[in-house]
């Protein structure tokens, strides 16, 4: 169970975050209309305290070599010392070894990650914001990460700031927004929500979709389903609606099959139902098996929601399902139908044998087509250049 | 002068810190007019001493609080004036006419008994002269102008209607704020919540505070901790039964006003009582709807509390067709609250006979109270149908054979088979020892089951027979396999993780889900560890959920995406913490450490590529983390010595190797490696295009191995095995292929020639130029060959 606690920024934060991303927001509008040079983001000048930056530690020794707390630390003799070398750490068994990057000459991640480490030991968001202009994209990517784990609507603001200023056609967009995607922010997401029905602007509405996509937790598929119960507009329905099915986060399974049973709408319980299946966990179709199974209205967009499950995470549950005789017949060939979209020997094989063993025949039917989708629509395991490496000693060739 | 000037309109004088804005000015002037009005009216209306005292002339006299008033004009002049009272108290001086305050001799205001200049109002009828080089105290409300002299100093304000301020002084200063007032929590209140916030209410004049805070009976620099606006500070969790101490000064452009110390102290620990069960089992009837079951606060109510439930089978199985519906969640009470607090699980009747069942529901993860006795409870079914019989099944294998042993040549085994129970047979399952998933056969009496999946080796099959009442019977057969010759190779090739979802920005306690996908060619086991510097970790065993075919092939056997899952409970340490990934064979304990490619994790990686990073947010309470016990239990979990050595694989850690290369010419490349055994190593060149290889490279050692500062020791003798550094050098003809391609290194262990050839890794930032992502990720460099 996640006992996350919905983190509400105080109201004099949330003010500042609302100002700099109303800044932020006209920048994006009218940056093509000024310049091809990205915009400057809006960065609040006062520091605060930052708990997270303490949590910041050294690196760790691999585990392996010691127990946990119970053997004292050890003294480094290297044989032969070199003095290059003599802050290298043991990792373990297996050898991730440091890269020394006497070839390249720039700066490394290491080096990078080790200045911003710094900054956000200091707390200080300032300092971090100003990575977030560095050029640097892999600099500029932690910079929003440690935004987003400092929290607050000071660091929410500056880096939501640079997630919608940040060209949608860069090669990094997507990076940029999978490191704010921890933030974890109720007043982020109802921010988000709220700001996704009142935008004019498809630049901006995609950008907007794209966050709110991307974040995890339940906060947002709570903001989400609030505003599909009350949309400003079609679009803005039309938006939450296709948010809420295009859930991904396993953690999204629990509320997400609350708002099947407990939704307001027809519309908000098929949204919530295409999220589980869009979710595709062990528990997410758990969830679903069991409301396809109910003698609710909504169990038929559940079965219907059931077919599409196309996550391996799930491929257990719907096999163990699909031959359980203790499952309704309906909810077997939804399942039946899920394999078809997860093709390996293994579905194959579990699906031929269940035509074999299924007396239903309409199952068996179901059954047949799904083993004749799999067959016509699964191209053969392609060979990605085996012919060289593998012939003498087979070494895998990924 | 310091400050910024106002001016009605552009008409006004020119500066850098002039600024237009009539409307600032006529709010102040409006403000102005509300202060003159409200000194110059007060009443009732002053006799006796406070009425023109010393005749007009105030100077030498020592004046009490209280208001004063003068029918003409006021002077300070032969000797000073003196104004005795507390901080607290207020002077104010009604002038009809003018105030002057004698030239040349230094003539002053004297506050004396902690008197405060901004408690002092001079309300000036006609218009102030400060003579020159008087000290002046408080704030002069005037009718027409002020003067302030050569040399006069003033601390208050001047501030006039129809004239101007002339000022030629010295210097001038604001008067200081008040000190904060009415703290909260009360100065020595007792029993305050840890998450307590502090407030306080602004004495008069302050414009920001300096917010001082911490164990420190007399605050200093150290327990400082912010200026701030507000008039609330939140000191964050707190310690249970300690003394606080605080103090917030006031500020504003005249100053500092230091501000008492103020101190609360926290409530006892156990006065927030326990949570725990209000027994350790229940019985419930299987075909009763639901259980509710009770969990107590006992022994305290003091602050808000809550805990996470959560059941767990036992030989009762939770999920649809089986026994209950799994329930988790988190139960509440508020500050005081002694109420119990309830859950329900609700229960699934078969109709199949089982016998009793238990699981259990244990609470965990408290917050504002500690754990009781008991946190496990065991729930047990009571079976509602009747033992309609006992008989087990019986059931036997006969395709490919009734015998107990047999060897197959190929990789998929047709089985068959047949079974019987009195009252019919439900199902029949298969499982190999070597496989990760079971199989279903088609029929139940005379049954088959087609393509069952078999691997290098030997193969144990167990069939198993179930009939309605549950009970089971199985049957088994030892298959080998020996055809597949490049078994052991793929094996020891490694695997690759290919999708992670992790979490981050963990909150301490709470339990997450982590899914991550492995490639690999044999089926495996996978399981996550990890830790941080200073002495903890954690195990835990993935649990596999499925698999789909990758895109990769290698002779014909196509590699597998396998899916693991497991519910994890964040350890309540905060900070930065690393996570690996371990893969072994299904019948094996020999686990390795697969590659995490670049990208395939959100978050940046500095320096290792076997690892991913996750941050745990301050706030837990520095409880060891929760392994399943599964794994730290298990005893011979890693491999020996020598076969860690051997697998432990090979990483580059230096490299050359120039670019932009001409066709049909030699190229030299040297690379250097970190071994734990001596190595021999290979360059190969790869085609993008046609997936073939152009050239293999055999490499010669260069000079001899050094030690690395790299080990790792052997958790039962303590003793350090340190790793090489090799340097290696190989040269190639370019191939006739311009574009982009892919190099390639391998390498063995150079004492054994039937040992199999390994991919090097390639440490992060090695190769300047970065790898398009084509699958191979970490393990290959790209190159240019020029048309």
């Amino acid at each position: 169970m996640n006992s996350r606690q919905n983190i509400k920024p105080k109201p004099v934060l949330w003010l500042g975050l609302s100002a700099a991303l109303a800044v932020s927001i006209f920048l994006v509008s009218n940056r093509n209309r000024e310049t091809d040079s990205p915009a400057p983001v809006p960065v609040q000048a006062q520091a605060v305290q930052s708990t997270a930056g303490q949590a910041l530690s050294a690196k760790t020794d691999h585990p392996e070599s010691r127990k946990p707390a119970a053997i004292p630390p050890e003294e480094f003799i290297p044989v032969i010392l070199k003095p290059a070398d003599a802050e290298a750490e043991t990792r373990g068994y297996e050898m991730p070894f440091a890269g020394t990057n006497k070839v390249s000459g720039k700066t490394t991640a290491a080096e990078l990650h080790e200045k911003l480490t710094a900054a956000a030991m200091d707390g200080n968001i300032r300092d971090i914001a100003m990575f977030m202009n560095s050029g640097d994209p892999a600099g500029e990517i932690e910079a929003v990460r440690l935004l987003a784990r400092i929290g607050g609507g000071e660091a929410l603001a500056a880096a939501l700031g640079k997630l919608l200023t940040v060209p949608a056609d860069s090669p990094d967009y997507n990076k940029f927004i999978n490191a704010f995607a921890d933030c974890r922010s109720a007043a982020v997401a109802e921010w988000l929500t709220g700001f996704l029905g009142r935008t004019k602007t498809e630049d901006v509405r995609q950008r907007v979709i794209a966050i709110l996509a991307a974040l995890h937790g339940t906060e947002v598929v709570d903001c989400l389903a609030a505003s599909l119960a009350s949309p400003i507009d079609k679009m803005h329905a039309k938006d939450c609606a296709e948010l809420l099915a295009r859930a991904s986060d396993p953690e999204q399974a629990a509320i997400l099959r609350n708002l099947i049973e407990t939704g307001k709408t027809t519309e908000i319980q098929t949204s919530a139902a295409r999220g589980l299946a869009h979710v595709g966990s062990s528990a997410a179709c758990t969830a679903l098996l069991e409301t396809a199974s109910s003698t609710e209205d909504i169990a038929p967009v559940c079965r219907a929601a059931l077919a599409t499950v196309g996550s391996s995470y799930g491929q257990e549950v719907l096999i163990r399902a699909a031959v359980n005789p203790a499952v309704p017949s309906a909810v077997r060939i939804a399942a039946a139908e899920a394999l078809a979209n997860q093709p390996s020997q293994r579905t194959q094989t579990v699906l031929a044998n269940l035509e074999q063993a299924a007396g239903d025949p309409v199952l068996q039917a179901a059954i047949h087509q799904t083993l004749q989708t799999i067959e016509q629509s699964g191209t053969p395991p392609q060979s990605r250049g085996t012919a060289g490496i593998a012939g003498i000693n087979g070494e895998l060739w990924f | 002068m310091n400050g910024i000037i106002y001016k009605v309109d552009a008409s006004g004088s020119a500066g850098a810190n002039v600024i237009v804005n009539a409307g600032l000015l006529t709010t102040a002037k409006g403000d102005l007019t509300t202060a003159y009005n409200a000194a110059r009216d007060r009443v009732p209306v002053p006799t006796g001493p406070f009425l023109n005292p010393g005749a007009g002339n105030i100077g030498g006299l020592n004046l009490v609080p209280g208001l004063y008033k003068f029918t003409s004009g006021a002077s300070i002049a032969g000797s000073d004036v003196t104004l005795t009272g507390g901080p607290d108290d207020v002077w104010i001086f009604q002038i009809a006419t003018d105030l002057i305050v004698e030239a040349g001799v230094n003539r002053a205001v004297i506050l004396a008994g902690g008197a405060q200049a901004r408690n002092v109002f001079w309300q000036v009828g006609t218009s102030a002269t400060l003579g020159t080089y008087s000290s002046f105290k408080g704030t002069i409300l005037a009718d027409q102008s002020i003067t302030l002299d050569v040399g006069s100093t003033m601390e208050g304000r001047a501030l006039a209607f129809a004239g101007q301020v002339a000022f030629a002084g010295t210097g001038g200063n604001l008067p200081l704020a008040g000190k904060a007032i009415n703290p909260t929590p009360a100065n020595g209140a007792t029993g305050q919540v840890i998450t307590v916030n502090t407030s306080w209410q602004n004495g008069g004049g302050a414009t920001n505070y300096a917010v001082y805070f911490g164990t420190n009976p007399i605050p200093g620099l150290a327990e400082f901790k912010t200026n701030q606006t507000a008039l609330s500070f939140a000191p964050g969790t707190l310690s249970y039964s300690n003394t606080y101490y605080w103090r917030i000064d006031s500020r504003n452009a005249g100053g500092i006003n230091e501000g008492d110390v103020w101190s609360f102290t926290t409530a006892n620990e156990a006065s927030r009582g326990t949570l725990q069960f209000n027994t350790t089992t229940n019985s419930v009837l299987e075909n009763s709807a639901s259980l509710t079951v009770t969990v107590t606060r006992l022994s305290g109510s003091f602050g808000a509390a809550s805990v996470n439930y959560a059941t767990s089978n036992g030989t009762a199985t939770a999920g649809l067709g089986f026994d209950y519906t799994a329930a988790s969640g988190v139960l509440n009470w508020t500050n005081g609250e002694t109420a119990s607090k309830t859950f329900v699980i609700t229960l699934l009747d078969d109709p199949i006979y089982e016998g009793n069942e238990t699981f259990t529901v244990v609470i965990t993860n408290a917050s504002g109270a500690r754990l009781g006795i008991p946190v496990l409870k065991t729930v047990t079914i009571i079976e509602n149908d009747t033992p309609s019989e006992i008989v087990a099944p019986s059931i036997q294998i006969i395709v490919p054979t009734t015998n107990t042993t047999y060897t197959s040549l190929t990789n998929r085994l047709n089985l068959g088979g047949t079974a019987a129970d009195n009252i019919g047979v439900t199902q029949v399952t298969l499982r190999n020892s070597r496989d990760v998933a079971v199989y279903t056969a088609a029929g139940t009496i005379n049954w088959t089951l087609t393509g069952f999946p078999l691997f290098q080796g030997t193969n144990l099959v167990t069939a198993i027979a179930y009939d309605a009442s549950g009970n089971s019977a199985t049957d088994t057969v030892t298959v080998v396999y020996a055809g597949d010759a490049n078994y052991d190779d793929v094996l020891r090739s490694g695997n690759i993780v290919q999708e992670i979802v992790f979490p981050d920005n963990l909150t301490p306690g709470e339990t997450v889900t982590v899914q991550w996908k492995v490639l690999s060619y044999v089926p495996i086991q996978s399981r996550i560890y990890g830790g941080i510097a200073g002495g903890w970790f954690f195990y835990q065993n993935g649990v596999y959920q499925g698999m789909t075919v990758s895109a990769w092939n290698l002779n014909g056997r196509p590699a597998n995406l396998y899916a693991f899952e497991c519910a994890w409970v964040v350890p309540q340490k905060s900070g930065d913490f690393d996570i690996w990934f371990n893969v072994a064979q299904m019948d094996g304990d020999q686990f390795m450490i697969p590659v995490i490619p670049d990208g395939v994790d959100s978050r940046m990686d500095p320096t290792y590529p076997k690892l991913i990073q996750r941050t745990i947010l301050a706030g837990g309470n520095g409880a060891n983390p929760v392994s399943d016990p599964d794994t730290w239990d298990s005893a011979n979990i890693f491999e020996t010595i020598a076969q860690h050595k051997e697998r432990s694989a090979v990483t580059i850690i230096e490299m050359t190797m120039p670019d932009n290369l001409p066709q049909g010419s030699p190229v030299t490349c040297e690379w250097k490696v970190q071994s734990y055994i001596d190595v021999e190593a290979q360059l190969l060149v790869l085609n993008l295009a046609t997936s073939n290889l152009w050239t293999t490279a055999s490499a010669s050692l260069v000079g001899t191995p050094v030690q690395s500062t790299f080990y790792f020791k052997d958790r039962t003798t303590g003793v350090k095995y340190y790793a090489k550094e090799s340097t290696f050098r190989a040269t190639f003809i370019v191939p006739p292929q311009a574009g982009t391609q892919q190099l390639y290194f391998r390498s063995r262990d150079s004492a054994n020639p039937l040992s199999a050839w390994m991919a090097e890794n390639l440490a992060a930032d090695v190769d300047p130029r970065p790898v398009q992502e084509n699958g191979m990720y970490g393990r290959l460099i790209e190159r240019t060959i020029n048309p």
